[in-house]
């Protein structure tokens, strides 16, 4: 590396946060008279921040979020389905039912919430208290004065 | 970064979960009779890495490192019977009961303080 490339202005600093989501099908295979395909979900959340020196965080969540339940021979025509004209009429698509997978209970991040929740109302309690006392002894003292506010 | 090996080994392990396939997610069935189980499980996992070179003559040379963490655990079973298809959830209750003792305790806590807190004014 020669001296002029070592310069800051040739390493200019860059940071980037990108969120990316995209869903995966598979497979799972003919149980009885049902084709199964399951849905799932892949997102990402990348961090990057950089110069001379570079540091990155990957942060990745693969869930699966619903099966598509295909049973055998219940294929229909592309237009009987659809209400423009198919340029392949005779085109046969799979019918599924949906079944939806829920996504699992987050217990640590409710907690976090409630937690959250009862310290902000804890702490707007006792300020609402304290500013209360404050002015009734700033009301106490004036009366026993005489002074006006 | 400006060692080109060192940004493809860069690149390499950031790109590790890519090559992983969804089929992770999915157990081995199981068959009992006409029914069948297939487990489903969530994947997660964290990547970091950092790198740094010196900029000038005498704080020349570079080094890294790089550090990742992945979690599996098990969401669903998918119940195949002759006359449905259903999901059943599995709920983890040790996480759910510690989560509660947490918020139990920090609760008692918080509000403890702030009535201390008004008692002494």
């Amino acid at each position: 590396m020669t001296e002029d490339a070592r310069h800051p202005a040739t390493h200019p600093t860059g940071a980037g946060v990108l969120l990316h989501t995209e869903v995966e099908r598979v497979a799972l295979g003919t149980h009885g008279d049902r084709r199964l395909t399951a849905r799932v979900e892949h997102r990402t959340l990348r961090l990057a921040l950089g110069r001379l020196w570079h540091a990155s965080l990957t942060l990745g969540r693969r869930r699966a979020v619903a099966i598509e339940v295909e049973r055998a021979g219940t294929e229909v025509e592309r237009d009987r389905e659809t209400s423009h004209a198919s340029s392949t009429p005779s085109a046969r698509v799979p019918r599924y039912d949906e079944v939806a997978i829920p996504a699992p209970v987050q217990p640590w991040a409710r907690f976090a919430r409630r937690v959250v929740a009862v310290a902000l109302a804890g702490w707007l309690l006792n300020s609402a208290v304290t500013r209360a006392r404050r002015r009734a002894g700033r009301a106490a003292r004036q009366r026993t004065t005489g002074e006006t506010p | 970064m400006t060692n080109p090996t060192s940004e493809v080994a860069v690149d390499r392990i950031m790109n590790i979960p890519e090559h992983a396939g969804a089929s992770m997610c999915f157990g081995e069935p199981v068959r009992a009779g006409d029914r069948t189980a297939i487990p489903v499980a969530e994947v997660s996992y964290t990547l970091g890495l950092g790198w740094g070179g010196g900029r000038d003559a005498e704080t020349s040379g570079n080094g890294g490192g790089a550090g990742g963490a992945a979690r599996t655990r098990a969401v669903a079973v998918i119940d195949v019977s002759p006359d449905a298809v259903r999901v059943i959830p599995i709920e983890d209750f040790t996480q759910i009961r510690l989560a509660s003792i947490a918020f139990i305790g920090t609760t008692t806590a918080l509000v403890a303080r702030s009535l201390l807190k008004l008692v002494r004014g």
